[in-house]
Order: C-alpha cells, then sequence, then structure tokens
C-alpha cells in the first residue's frame, strides 16, 4: 500500500490499517532498534514504543520525506534515548576507536570459517556502525537517506560506513591468514 | 578475498544477526497497548473538555455576578484594573532579567 494510502486509512481509524504500517515496517524498525538495544525484553518494549509513537504523531506527519525515514528517524532516536537513559554513549566515532571495538583475542580462539568469523564481527559492531550498515545493506537506503534518518551529514554516513568495512575486512584478512590460510 | 565476496558474507551476516526472534505475544501486547492508550487518551480528552467547559462557565459566572454587582469586592477592583496590569506585567519583566541575569552567570561559570 502507498504511503498516502496507508497514513489517511490509519488516520480514519480503519481496522487492520495501523497492523498493515506494523507489518511492512517492522524490519526496518528491528534494524534501526537492534544494534542499539541487545537486551531482548527491552528491545521488544522499544520496538512497541516506536510504533505507539508512530500513530500518536501520525497527524503531524506531511509527506515531506518517505513514511520509512520519518519512521526510521523514530526510531532511531527511540534507540538513542534508551542508550542515554542507560548511561550507555555512543561510541566516540574516531577511527582508532574501532581497534579498541574489535578484540581480536575474541575472534581468534577456535577454528571457524570466514563467515563465522564475519558473524562473530558483526555481533561486536558498536550502534552507529551498526545501525548504518544495516541500513545499507539490508534496508539496501542510499547515503542520502541513511543521512536524512541518523541526522547526520552524508560525508559522515559515507565516512563510516567506509571505516567499518575497511576494519572488518582488515580484522577478517589478518585473522584467516593467521589462523587458516583461507585466503 | 574479493570485494564481492567480503560484501555478501557481511551481508548474510548482518542479516542473521537482525534476525532477532520478537516474542510470539508480540503484536498482541502492542495491540493491548495500543488499546490502552487510545483509551487513556480518550479519558484525557474528557477530561480537558469538561475542565474547559468548567472554567469558562466559572469565569461567566463571575463576570455576571461583577455585571450585577453581587461582588462589591471584586468590582471595586475595576477601576484599579489598568493600575494592577502595568505592575504584574513590571514584576513580571523583572523577573525575567533576574533570570537571564543567572542564566548567564550559570553559562560563565560552566
Amino acid at each position: 500500500m502507498e504511503d498516502r494510502q496507508l497514513v489517511k486509512s490509519v488516520l480514519r481509524g480503519n481496522p487492520g490499517a495501523f497492523d498493515i504500517l506494523v507489518r511492512q515496517h517492522l524490519g526496518l524498525v528491528i534494524h534501526m532498534v537492534a544494534p542499539m538495544v541487545k537486551n531482548p525484553e527491552d528491545r521488544e518494549e522499544i520496538i512497541q514504543d516506536v510504533f505507539l509513537k508512530v500513530h500518536q504523531n501520525l497527524e503531524r506527519f506531511r509527506f515531506h520525506s518517505k513514511l520509512s525515514t520519518w519512521i526510521g528517524q523514530i526510531a532511531y532516536r527511540s534507540g538513542l534515548n534508551y542508550l542515554q537513559k542507560k548511561r550507555k554513549k555512543l561510541v566516540a566515532l574516531e577511527p582508532e576507536d574501532l581497534d579498541l571495538i574489535f578484540k581480536q583475542e575474541d575472534l581468534s580462539t577456535e577454528q571457524k570459517d570466514a563467515s563465522e568469523f564475519i558473524q562473530d564481527l558483526v555481533k561486536q559492531i558498536p550502534p552507529p556502525y551498526g545501525t548504518i550498515l544495516n541500513l545499507f545493506y539490508l534496508e539496501e537506503m542510499s547515503h542520502k537517506e541513511i543521512m536524512e534518518v541518523m541526522e547526520l551529514p552524508e560525508g559522515t554516513v559515507k565516512n563510516y560506513l567506509f571505516r567499518a568495512k575497511k576494519k572488518m575486512r582488515e580484522m577478517l584478512e589478518s585473522i584467516l591468514e593467521k589462523e587458516t590460510g583461507l585466503i | 578475498m574479493n570485494e564481492d565476496r567480503f560484501e555478501s558474507l557481511l551481508k548474510e551476516s548482518l542479516r542473521k544477526n537482525a534476525e532477532i526472534g520478537l516474542s510470539p505475544e508480540f503484536h498482541e501486547k502492542l495491540r493491548s497497548r495500543f488499546k490502552r492508550r487510545n483509551q487513556i487518551g480518550l479519558w484525557k480528552g474528557l477530561l480537558q473538555q469538561w475542565l474547559l467547559a468548567a472554567a469558562v462557565g466559572f469565569v461567566g459566572i463571575l463576570l455576571l455576578a461583577i455585571y450585577a454587582d453581587l461582588i462589591p469586592a471584586v468590582s471595586s477592583l475595576i477601576p484599579y484594573t489598568p493600575g494592577l496590569l502595568i505592575l504584574f506585567f513590571l514584576f513580571q519583566a523583572l523577573d525575567q532579567r533576574i533570570m537571564m541575569k543567572r542564566n548567564a552567570q550559570g553559562t560563565r561559570s560552566s
């Protein structure tokens, strides 16, 4: 269903319209919230909060952006609020910080293949990077859309994406060289 | 490892990582929270309407009472209304100035 039709339908209170909205955007909200909220119960509550906020503010949505972008913004802010409440800071976004985040010793304890190593790296990746990677690869958003959702300059989005990929690739290659010689 | 292989591995891992299991009651819980919030919203709306109606009624009765000279104490203040209003705004301006000064001091000290 198109954005305008769906929004009108929800605002008119058509039965089932809000369910459709939730199902259409659930994946996006999960991709936004999951890298920021690791606790499953909190995560579920925040995902629900996002949809309640969406419904509460839907009449103020003016179609200046795609509905998904707007919902993504709400999801991202909800995740940030959660991190602030939990007093967890977003990682200071300097290139050398990624060296501290990815701990090689956690990855090289047993024999694994490339996909398992990369799975471990993805689990360790901190919120801003994880969210950007999810939006880029899973939601297939453009840099511009990610920039709108996360309210970051386009250059920063490109930089984070490049940096995270480069660091993960370097680590993967060095581990595989050392451990298995798979490359 | 070539770029395509790396990207496809990365995409696959991100997908697996994002496959978080929502509890089976997720949609049910969301619906019940949604209903509850709507009910609270409805009650809030009604309460606001009642409060507004009560306030309008009270002011109306007060005005009528003043007009009918039923409250001499209030009606005797009417000639002083402009003076009282000026005093009120003067106090408010003074209060704001003090607040601004305090804020400026706070900003400097931090």
